[in-house]
């Protein structure tokens, strides 16, 4: 873990950003799902976790740019049409 | 074979006694609650190849420390994975497969340590172990609940108790067996009496039988740190055994087969069993929150109610890591140092033990107090009673080292045993919650993927815990040198204060050398270095305490079609 902190606002807003992450993953994958794309849903958040621990045990920041990179992309590019699961 | 794992074969007949699952799903967490007693295997896997003391080509403590994470990281993973599958196969399928996972994990765990590839202990327990965590973890979450649906926080409570008390239990199993197979290494005699040979890389050896063979010397201050009692002297290297590898196959053998058992032990209720007398909770206003409609488990994904479970659990956990990791150290650099008389060792490591006894009563009593005072008002009380609890904790050490007495003592443990109980309950109540919020059909996938909450606090904990305490530090140490005449310091520390920076980092400048020529009347900041940890941990507490203050009932058009 390479990341250094100053001060508890710091830690405070680290922790924040790290869950809407995570969240954020779990949420494209759900989002996938109602998309009927299968196993291609999962490639994004794969790629955004894969990111995560680059930055977090390499300290490498720049990989986190696929994040909103992914995410305009995703809506651009999702098919346009989803439904409720209910089987 | 396999198809006999599958749920279709493993529905309950007629009369069969649901009390009988409650046990199975204790005995796979109890084995896979074992994880939290990783720490007694350090001290072992340290001095695998010295036995008495650690060698040249040992592991380092920092190398190994990290495997623990690792397993909680892939718990998460495989529970998120893995919960999808679990409705479709059941649980004696996920069950027997944890088995094979956490008891195979071990296993190969033990080729690694035998070995000496690190790798492969990483990739045997934190891989393989984790993974038969996860599945383990969940595979009888959703069984309970259909058994019990109107005990739903009591039926999961059980299950979840065991890992909590995982632990406990397997303390008295490693540290045994690690003794049972210890073979202490040759001893040559006393250091006085050997001619010892340093190399340039720092290693020694002594002349036996005319070889030159790699030796340790333990000296008297590591007789203590040695993991059986011996003589101080000269060692031979890899001569004996630490025994852990072989701890490692039999506890992988006795999980295995106790795992086994366990996940064979279970049965689901047939499709629309209730318990005889037994009407769900009519959906009026009363009991809005517990829904009789099911989410999908994809579709839970686009939930607010999800992302906001999620951080309930995500945020108690971080706050509950914060606590578990300073409050020992607490209790022995505050109150051990200002009532020495009382908080000894035998003190301390009592306190440790009940640390996981109200860790582990908190998941039965606060999820089967959940089924009466409801889950959102039982998460009110976590929240609202964490963060009065959190905050008052630096009042406490703060007072103790003012005017030392017993009475902060009591009230610094009845504190943090509260604190431990809530963070329990919080794992215990959540399952229950989720099957309020999105039905019983896919309650158990919907948690396994919300389980990755739990990994995530497994990373922000330590990670906040480290950084605010070097914060902390930091801070400590720059106030008490603006205090203090640079000419002492340069007198004390041999260089100036302009080089403090590579002074703390060299451990040569500590706040504890800082008070030795402090003014008079200095305060000593060590009880207050846990200050900021607290307050944050009260901070992320209220979060939680707000998303769990919004959770509504899902809406409709998520609901599944009956």
């Amino acid at each position: 873990m390479s990341i250094a902190f100053s001060n508890s606002s710091e830690v405070f807003i680290f922790i924040l950003l790290c869950s809407v992450y995570v969240c954020s993953c779990l949420w494209i994958y759900g989002d996938a799902a109602t998309r009927d794309m299968g196993a291609k849903g999962a490639i994004l958040p794969l790629v955004f976790i894969i990111a995560a621990a680059l930055f977090l045990i390499l300290g490498i920041y720049w990989v986190l740019v696929v994040w909103p990179i992914g995410y305009i992309a995703w809506f651009i590019l999702r098919p346009k049409s989803s439904h409720v699961i209910d089987h | 074979m396999l198809d006999k794992l599958h749920k279709e074969h493993i529905v309950a007949k007629e009369g069969f006694n649901r009390w009988l699952i409650a046990p199975a799903a204790l005995g796979i967490h109890l084995c896979i609650g074992s994880v939290y007693a990783w720490s007694l295997f350090n001290p072992s896997l340290i001095k695998r190849l010295g036995v008495v003391t650690s060698a040249a080509d040992d592991w380092s403590l920092r190398s190994v420390v990290w495997i623990f994470t690792v397993a909680i990281v892939f718990l998460g993973l495989s529970a998120a994975v893995a919960g999808k599958w679990l409705e479709k196969v059941g649980p004696r399928m996920v069950g027997s497969l944890a088995a094979v996972c956490w008891g195979g994990g071990f296993m190969i765990g033990g080729v690694g340590i035998l070995t000496g590839q690190l790798w492969l202990l990483y990739l045997g327990y934190g891989v393989i172990g984790g993974i038969g965590l996860g599945l383990g973890y969940v595979s009888p979450v959703s069984t309970l609940i259909r058994w019990f649906p109107d005990r739903r926080g009591m039926a999961t409570g059980i299950a979840i108790m065991g890992f909590g008390g995982g632990a406990m239990i397997a303390k008295f199993m490693i540290e045994p067996f690690i003794k049972f197979f210890y073979k202490a290494p040759e001893y040559l005699g006393s250091v006085n009496g050997i001619d010892l040979i340093t190399d340039e890389t720092g290693r020694r050896f002594a002349e036996v039988a005319g070889q030159l063979k790699e030796v340790v010397v333990v000296g008297l201050n590591d007789v203590p740190n040695m993991l059986v009692p011996g003589d101080p002297g000269v060692y031979v290297v890899a001569s004996g055994t630490v025994g852990v590898a072989e701890a490692f196959f039999t506890l992988g053998a006795i999980y295995f087969v106790i795992m086994m058992i366990a996940a064979f032990s279970y049965r689901v209720p047939p499709e629309g069993w209730t318990p005889k007398g037994w009407e769900p909770p009519p959906e009026d206003k009363q009991h809005s929150m517990i829904s009789q409609h099911s989410v999908h488990i994809d579709e839970a994904l686009k939930t607010p109610q999800f992302y906001q479970l999620w951080i309930v659990l995500c945020f108690n956990v971080t706050a509950g890591i914060g606590v578990l990791a300073v409050a020992k150290t607490m209790m022995n650099e505050i109150f051990g140092t200002t009532l020495p008389d009382i908080v000894d060792f035998g003190f301390a490591s009592t306190y440790v033990l009940m640390i996981s006894v109200f860790n582990m009563c908190g998941r039965i009593v606060w999820a089967s107090a959940s089924d009466y005072l409801g889950r959102r008002n039982t998460y009110w009380i976590f929240f609202a009673l964490g963060i009065v609890l959190y905050c008052s904790i630096p009042i406490i050490a703060q007072q103790v080292s003012a005017s030392p007495s017993v009475m902060w003592l009591v009230l610094f443990y009845a504190v943090t045993m509260l604190i431990f109980t809530m963070y329990g309950g919080g794992f215990a109540t959540i399952p229950a919650y989720l099957a309020d919020i999105f039905g019983t059909k896919y309650v158990g996938g919907i948690h396994g993927r919300l389980l990755t909450a739990w990994s995530s606090a497994g990373v922000f904990g330590p990670l906040a815990i480290t950084s605010l305490r070097e914060i902390s530090v930091k801070n400590a140490i720059n106030d008490l040198v603006e205090k203090i005449d640079p000419a002492q310091f340069k007198e004390k520390f041999g260089a100036g204060v302009e080089q403090l920076d590579q002074l703390v980092a060299a451990k040569t400048v500590t706040i504890n050398k800082l008070m030795d020529i402090a003014p008079p009347g200095t305060v000593d900041p060590t009880s207050s270095l846990y200050n900021t940890t607290m307050y944050l941990m009260a901070v992320l507490l209220f979060v939680a305490l707000v998303a769990n203050a919004l959770m509504r009932p899902v809406n409709a058009r998520h609901h599944m079609k009956e």
